[in-house]
C-alpha cells in the first residue's frame, strides 16, 4: 500500500494530548460543600471580602437551575469534579525554574518560543494555578500592568481589581458564573494606561492536565482611555475517560477610544465540559474586537458578550466553531446597544463533521436610546456528512426606530464541482476538502497573528483528517 | 365565565429566558362557537391529525370549547374555490376549527376573512384553527385576511401536511387587531412538496403580533420560502420566529426565509428569531433580515418634493399593502383589504362584499 503522505499527517496531533504525572499536587476533595469552598479560600489566602464572596457565590449557584436550552451537560457530575489542584510548584518568571514536566509540555504547545518571538508577556496557568508569568521589561517600563490573578489581589491595584471583579459577569448570571465566583482560581489581571498602546499581544495559556478536574481561571483586563492591546488566550487538554470542567470568566473594561482584541483559540480535549463567560463594555469611541476559534471540548457553551455602552464604540466578532465527533458546541455572540451611533459586526462561520453538532446562538438587541446604531449578523454553516447536525438561533431586538439591524444566514455542503476542480489539479479529495475548509474559515485566520492562524489551520487539517467516506 | 392560560408559539428550540421569545403565555376564556358563513366545496371531512404553529394548549382548550367545527373538501382531480367568513360577536371569545382536505391532483382556493366592523364587533377575541392535508400533487391557497378593530384580539392557528409534489401556499393580512397570536406548522412530507408563506401585518398604536411559523422539511426535494413583512408604528411591537427544519433525509431541500421590517413609531419595537435546524448534509438553508427605519435617501427625496415625513410613511406604508394584495392573487380579497385601509384603488364599489 502506497505511504500516504499529506500535509495532514506533517501535524502532531499528540501535542496536545501529553499528560503527565500528578506529583506531589495538592488536590481539594471533589465536590462542592461550603467546607471545600472555604478550604480554597483559605490554600489560596483569600482576603476576607473574597471569601465572602466566594460563599455568597456558592449559594447562589445551588439555587440556580441548569440550562436547559442548550445541549445536555447530564455527563458532568459536579460531586467527582476536583475544583482546585495545585501543582507542586511556585509561578516562575524563567522557564528554566519551572518543572521539567510542565515546561515540556508547554514547549511543546510552543508557548515560550510563542514568547521568545512575538509576544509581549506571558502567563501559563497548569490545572489551577499559574506556573510563569512574565513581561517584557520593555512593556513593564510602559507601565502595563500583568499579573496573575492572586498577585493582582495582593497588589497596589488590589482596590481595583475589587471594584471591578465580577461586576460585569455577576454570579448571580447564570449557573456556572456563580460556580466560578465560589471556586475561581489563576487567570491575569492586565492594566493598560492612558494611551499606551501594546504593540504586540500578550497571551495567557491555560493547560488543564489533571483528571477528573476543573479549571476556573479569572481574566480581568482594563484598558484605559485612549490605550490599544492585542490579548490572546489559548487553552488546551489531554484527553481522559471522565469528564473535565473549565468555567473560566473574562472580563473587559474598554475605556473612552480604547481598543482592545481579544483572540482565543480554544483546543480543549473531547472529554471536557467548557461553559465558559466572557463579557466586554465598550466606552465612547472605544473599540472591542473578539476573534475566536472553538475546536475542542465535547461541550461547549461560549458567547462573548459585549456591551455598547458609550457612544460611537463598536465592537467586531469573528469566529469559526468546529464540531467533530462526539463534539455539541454552542457557540456564538451577544451585543448591547446601550449607546446612541453604536455599531457592531458578527460574522461566523461553523463545520459540522462526524456526527458533531454545532449551534450558533447570538442576540443583538439594540435598546430605545440607541438611536443610529447600526447591526449586522452573518453566520455560515457547512454540513460535511449527513450524521451531523447544525443549527442556526440568531434573535433580534430593537426598541428604536432609529437603527439599521441586518441579518443572514446559509447552511449548505461543499459543493461536488469544487472538490472536482481541485483533483482536477491533481489534489487529493481529503486535501482539497481540508483546503475548502481552510478557505472556508479564512474569516478567522486572517484576523490573526501568523503563527495562530497557522495553528488554527492545522487544527482544521487534523479534524479533516478521514473525513472522506 | 373561565379563563386559562395557555402557552403558545413555543420556539421550536430554546433559547436565552432573558430574551423573552422562547414561548408566548396569554389568558383567554374557554370559547363559544364562532358565526361563520361558507361558500363552496363544503363537505364532510375526517380530522386531520397534524401538529399546529400555536401548540398543544390550544388544542386542548378547543378540545373543551362547542367550537364551531367546519370542513371544506376538493376531491381528487377537482378544482374549487371556498370562502369563510369569520363574523365574531362583540365581546365574546369565539372559535371555529376548519379542515381542508385537497385530494390527489385537486386545486384549492380559500378565502378566509375575518373582518369586524368599524364600532360593531369591537372587543372581540377569535380563536381560528384551520387544519390541512394535501394529497399527491394537490395544490392549496389559503388567503386569510384579518381586518379587525381597536380591541379585537385574535388566535389564527395553522397544521397542514403535504404529500408528494403538493404545494401549499400561505398569504396572511394582519391589520387592526390589538393583539394577534398566530402560529402555523408545515409538514413538508412528501417529497417535492412545497409550500411559501407570504405573511404582511401593519401594527400601530400599542398593538401586538406574535408570531411563530415553523416549515418541516421530512421529504426529498422539499422547498419553503417565507417572507414576512411588515410595518410597526407608534408604540406597536412584535415578535417573529419563523424555523426553517431540514430533517435528515430531506435530501436536496431548499428552505428560505426573509423578513423586512420598517420601523415607524418612536416607540416602537421588534424581535425577531429566524431559525434553521439542519440534520441533512446536501440541502440549502438560508435568511435574511432587514429591520429599520425608513431609508434616508427616499426619505430627502420625498421630502423635497414636498410631502411630510408622515405622509411618505404612509405612502410607504399604503405602497407595501398594496404590493402584498396584489400578491394575493385574488382581487375580491385584495379589494376587501384596500378598502378596510383605506388606500385608493381601482376596486369597484361592493365588489369585495361577501
Amino acid at each position: 500500500m502506497m505511504e500516504e503522505k499529506t500535509r495532514v499527517d506533517d501535524i502532531d496531533r499528540s501535542i496536545y494530548d501529553i499528560r503527565n504525572e500528578e506529583r506531589d499536587a495538592y488536590r481539594l476533595g471533589a465536590g462542592l460543600t461550603p467546607e471545600l469552598v472555604e478550604q480554597l479560600s483559605r490554600e489560596k489566602g483569600d482576603p476576607d471580602w473574597m471569601r465572602e464572596f466566594r460563599l455568597k457565590s456558592l449559594e447562589i449557584y445551588n439555587k440556580l437551575p441548569v440550562p436547559d436550552w442548550g445541549p445536555s451537560i447530564e455527563g458532568l457530575d459536579m460531586d467527582k469534579i476536583v475544583t482546585y489542584v495545585r501543582p507542586n510548584t511556585k509561578m516562575q518568571g524563567e522557564w528554566t525554574e519551572v518543572p521539567q514536566d510542565i515546561k515540556s509540555t508547554f514547549d511543546a504547545l510552543g508557548i515560550p518560543e510563542a514568547e521568545r518571538k512575538y509576544l509581549a508577556g506571558v502567563g501559563a496557568q497548569y490545572d489551577s494555578e499559574l506556573v510563569y508569568h512574565n513581561l517584557r521589561k520593555e512593556v513593564a517600563e510602559q507601565g502595563v500592568v500583568y499579573l496573575d490573578f492572586e498577585s493582582s489581589l495582593r497588589s497596589e491595584y488590589a482596590d481595583m481589581v475589587r471594584e471591578h471583579f465580577m461586576t460585569l459577569v455577576p454570579p448571580t448570571d447564570h449557573k456556572f458564573a456563580a460556580l466560578h465566583g465560589a471556586v475561581w482560581s489563576g487567570g491575569s489581571f492586565v492594566y493598560v494606561p492612558k494611551g499606551v498602546e501594546v504593540e504586540i499581544p500578550l497571551q495567557s495559556y491555560f493547560r488543564l492536565n489533571a483528571k477528573g478536574a476543573g479549571q476556573f481561571e479569572h481574566t480581568l483586563i482594563i484598558v484605559d482611555e485612549g490605550a490599544k492591546l492585542h490579548f490572546i488566550e489559548g487553552c488546551s487538554a489531554p484527553r481522559y475517560n471522565v469528564a473535565n470542567l473549565h468555567a473560566g470568566c473574562v472580563e473587559l473594561f474598554v475605556r473612552k477610544g480604547a481598543s482592545l482584541r481579544y483572540s482565543t483559540i480554544e483546543n480543549w480535549s473531547r472529554n471536557m465540559y467548557n461553559l465558559n463567560t466572557k463579557r466586554a463594555t465598550v466606552a465612547e469611541g472605544a473599540t472591542m474586537e473578539w476573534v475566536s476559534g472553538s475546536f475542542g471540548s465535547h461541550v461547549s457553551y461560549l458567547y462573548p458578550m459585549t456591551i455598547l455602552r458609550g457612544e460611537k464604540s463598536r465592537m467586531e466578532f469573528t469566529g469559526i466553531t468546529f464540531a467533530g465527533h462526539d463534539q455539541n458546541l454552542d457557540t456564538g455572540a451577544k451585543v448591547v446597544h446601550a449607546a446612541p451611533d453604536t455599531s457592531s459586526y458578527i460574522n461566523t462561520k461553523s463545520i459540522s463533521k462526524g456526527g458533531g453538532i454545532s449551534t450558533f446562538r447570538s442576540a443583538v438587541v439594540v435598546n430605545a436610546n440607541a438611536r443610529g446604531s447600526r447591526s449586522a449578523v452573518s453566520c455560515q454553516s457547512l454540513m460535511l456528512d449527513d450524521i451531523s447536525r447544525s443549527d442556526t438561533i440568531p434573535a433580534i431586538d430593537v426598541r428604536t426606530p432609529e437603527a439599521d439591524v441586518g441579518h443572514e444566514a446559509q447552511i449548505g455542503r461543499i459543493s461536488d464541482e469544487s472538490v472536482f476542480y481541485l483533483m482536477s489539479r491533481g489534489i487529493s479529495e481529503e486535501e482539497a476538502r481540508a483546503l475548502i475548509v481552510s478557505g472556508f474559515a479564512d474569516n478567522v485566520s486572517k484576523e490573526l497573528p501568523m503563527e495562530y492562524a497557522i495553528e488554527m489551520n492545522n487544527l482544521i487539517r487534523m479534524e479533516m483528517k478521514g473525513s472522506i467516506g | 365565565m373561565t379563563e386559562k392560560t395557555l402557552t403558545v408559539n413555543a420556539l421550536a428550540a430554546k433559547t436565552w429566558y432573558w430574551l423573552k421569545m422562547n414561548d408566548t403565555a396569554v389568558k383567554v376564556a374557554v370559547p363559544e362557537a364562532l358565526p361563520l358563513k361558507l361558500e363552496g366545496a363544503a363537505a364532510e371531512a375526517e380530522p386531520v391529525a397534524c401538529v399546529t404553529g400555536m401548540g398543544a394548549d390550544l388544542d386542548a382548550l378547543l378540545a373543551e370549547s362547542p367550537a364551531n367545527r367546519i370542513a371544506v373538501t376538493a376531491k381528487a382531480g377537482e378544482k374549487q374555490t371556498a370562502r369563510v367568513h369569520l363574523r365574531a360577536d362583540a365581546g365574546k371569545t369565539e372559535a371555529a376549527v376548519l379542515t381542508v382536505r385537497a385530494g390527489e391532483n385537486a386545486e384549492l382556493t380559500l378565502v378566509m376573512d375575518c373582518q369586524q366592523p368599524a364600532g360593531a364587533g369591537a372587543n372581540t377575541t377569535v380563536i381560528a384553527q384551520t387544519r390541512l392535508q394535501l394529497e399527491k400533487g394537490a395544490k392549496v391557497r389559503l388567503i386569510q385576511l384579518w381586518l379587525n378593530q381597536p380591541g379585537d384580539i385574535v388566535f389564527n392557528d395553522i397544521g397542514a401536511v403535504c404529500g408528494e409534489k403538493a404545494d401549499f401556499a400561505l398569504s396572511q393580512i394582519y391589520l387592526g387587531a390589538d393583539k394577534v397570536y398566530a402560529g402555523a406548522e408545515i409538514a413538508l412530507s412528501g417529497a417535492k412538496s412545497q409550500t411559501e408563506i407570504q405573511q404582511t401585518y401593519q401594527a400601530k398604536n400599542r398593538q401586538r403580533y406574535d408570531f411563530n411559523d415553523n416549515v418541516r422539511h421530512i421529504g426529498r426535494k422539499t422547498v419553503c420560502r417565507i417572507d414576512v413583512n411588515g410595518v410597526l408604528d407608534d408604540g406597536a411591537s412584535k415578535l417573529f420566529r419563523g424555523t426553517i427544519d431540514l430533517q435528515k433525509g430531506a435530501v436536496g431541500a431548499d428552505g428560505a426565509e426573509y423578513e423586512n421590517v420598517l420601523m415607524l413609531g418612536e416607540a416602537a419595537s421588534n424581535q425577531t428569531i429566524p431559525l434553521i435546524l439542519c440534520s441533512e448534509e446536501d440541502v440549502k438553508g438560508n435568511h435574511g433580515a432587514t429591520i429599520g427605519r425608513l431609508d434616508e435617501n427616499l426619505l430627502f427625496y420625498l421630502s423635497s418634493r414636498g410631502l411630510s415625513e408622515e405622509q411618505v410613511c404612509q405612502m410607504i406604508a399604503s405602497a407595501r399593502l398594496n404590493a402584498a394584495c396584489e400578491a394575493l392573487g385574488d382581487p375580491q380579497a385584495a379589494c376587501q383589504v384596500m378598502r378596510f385601509a383605506q388606500i385608493d384603488s381601482p376596486c369597484e364599489e361592493g365588489k369585495e362584499d361577501a
